[in-house]
């Protein structure tokens, strides 16, 4: 029957008990000879420390002795300076005339544990300024978008002087010129008339969108009204046949050679004439 | 000879054990005090936050426009146009007239054609404007008394005849008169208040007052003073004359 069946099984009775801490008859020192640490029972390591003997009724060996007091480590003295490779922990100032120990390479627990505080800090400062920033920015966005939206850019096209252009299915060609100074008119203001020549160049877009908004512009972005006096109805306006128009507006004397007549249909949909 | 380290006596040991038992508590009190500090602060912090959001403006001072205080006299400068009372004449009757030239003498005559009268005042208003960029119609203008109450400008006299709904343009100053008919106790402490015109559109009429906000408006003081407003009412001419101005 083997030994290391379940411990379910029920011994043999005619089997010899096992003892595992009955000596070892093979293991066993010369009489006189017994380890105090060996049971003698382990025959795989066999003990070859020399450790003393220990006779019955004989004194105790001299390591089993009680030794000096203990004394805490960093205490001058605790350890001796004769145990090779220690090096004591610097308790205070060295004496004059102390040799250095060795530089320590690694910062100590409460250096590492002050760098970990100092970089946790800069981390939340970077961490609310990041999240301010970005709190702020989205709403500049936002605003930015609507105010985009509601204010488009204006859409301006030059036209030069003495030139045409088309816009909203019209041949456009306009002169401005200084007009007579009518009763009622305010001082310190100039009359200009614009001939304005329309030529059609598709119906279907005359019938949608004519006329469209006359004003007088500076390049400051000063704007002054401009009101047409002959207006086309635009039954009367037939493709590739040129209609006139008179526009009159007043602008402030000093801009009676630059003011720019300008005519559009939507912020985006703009033709100014150089004069 | 290597020296023994030696276990200390039993007595020793405990005590050391003991403080180092209490160091480590009072390591984990300060861990747990910490822990305790830091959620409070955060919730401190949450709770302003959330707090901070109740600081909004209610609806009455959303809507109300931005206001440019000026004296009698002194121009109010609104960003989008400037306007000054030139002067101020509380009345009974106003007068209309109409100018037409006389072809045999080719001189302007002047006609009245009709007279308007209040069991109150007539409060005539004579200002001057200017815009900053862009073409203005100053129509809506009110007289606001002391006590906040509001008297819109009246409709009994037409525009041709105050020029109040002719644009004011950038470059010149162009003249107009408000007329507000309200009872001679208003006037004192009163001012004129004239509103830039929205820029909504279709807006306006759909949600009126919805999208009014930060409109420019200029608050004129009528009058220096109460004595001012006094002399006012007690120098009263019996009426007015306006001609219609083109």
């Amino acid at each position: 029957m083997s030994r290391t069946r379940g411990n379910d099984a029920a011994p043999d009775p005619e089997e010899e008990a096992f003892d595992a801490f009955a000596p070892n008859p093979r293991n066993s020192p010369p009489s006189g000879g017994e380890s105090v640490t060996s049971t003698g029972s382990w025959e795989a390591f066999p003990t070859t420390f020399p450790f003393p003997a220990i006779s019955q009724g004989g004194p105790p060996p001299t390591a089993l002795e009680p030794g000096p007091a203990f004394a805490p480590l960093g205490s001058p003295g605790a350890v001796p300076a004769s145990v090779p490779g220690f090096v004591p922990a610097a308790s205070g100032p060295p004496e004059p005339g102390t040799p250095k120990g060795p530089r320590r390479t690694s910062p100590g627990p409460r250096e590492r544990g002050r760098l970990v505080r100092a970089l946790r800090a800069a981390g939340l400062v970077v961490a609310a300024a990041g999240l301010v920033a970005a709190t702020v920015s989205v709403q500049w966005w936002d605003r930015s978008a609507w105010v985009a939206e509601r204010y488009p850019p204006q859409g301006i096209k030059d036209v030069g002087h003495d030139q045409e252009a088309i816009l909203h299915g019209v041949n456009w060609k306009v002169g401005v010129t200084a007009g007579p100074h009518s009763p009622g008119q305010d001082p310190g203001t100039a009359s200009l008339v614009a001939d304005v020549q329309v030529t059609p160049t598709s119906t279907a877009e005359i019938e949608r969108s004519f006329p469209p908004r006359f004003t007088m512009r500076d390049r400051a972005g000063h704007v002054w009204l401009a009101n047409a006096e002959e207006t086309p109805i635009r039954s009367d306006l037939k493709v590739g046949q040129p209609v006139r128009m008179k526009v009159v507006a007043i602008v402030p004397d000093r801009l009676r050679d630059t003011a720019e007549f300008v005519l559009s249909y939507s912020e985006r949909e703009m033709l100014r004439f150089a004069r | 000879m290597v020296q023994r380290l030696t276990a200390p006596p039993p007595d020793d040991r405990a005590e050391g054990e003991g403080r180092g038992e209490e160091t480590r508590q009072a390591g984990r009190a300060r861990r747990v005090a910490r822990r305790l500090g830091n959620g409070t602060i955060a919730l401190v912090i949450a709770a302003t936050a959330v707090y901070a959001h109740t600081f909004v403006m209610d609806q009455d001072v959303l809507d109300a426009p931005l206001t440019t205080r000026a004296t009698a006299g002194a121009v109010a400068e609104t960003g989008r146009f400037g306007i000054r009372l030139e002067r101020v004449v509380a009345t009974r009757t106003i007068r209309l007239a109409t100018p037409s030239n006389d072809p045999v003498t080719g001189g302007e005559t002047i006609k009245e054609t009709g007279h308007v009268g209040t069991p109150d005042i007539f409060v005539v208003a004579t200002v001057r404007a200017t815009s900053a960029g862009e073409p203005l119609w100053l129509k809506r203008a009110s007289l606001r008394t002391r006590d906040g109450l509001e008297y819109t400008n009246t409709d009994r006299v037409y525009g041709i005849y105050t020029r109040a709904d002719h644009p004011i343009q950038h470059g010149w100053w162009s003249e107009a008169d408000y007329v507000f008919e309200v009872p001679p106790q208003a006037l004192p402490g009163a001012s004129v208040v004239i509103s830039a015109p929205s820029t909504n559109g279709i807006y306006d009429e759909i949600y009126p007052g919805r999208y009014d906000q930060l409109l420019p408006e200029a608050s004129l003081s009528l009058t220096a003073d109460d004595a001012s407003a006094r002399r006012l009412l007690d120098d009263m001419p019996d009426s007015v004359r306006l001609v219609v101005r083109l």
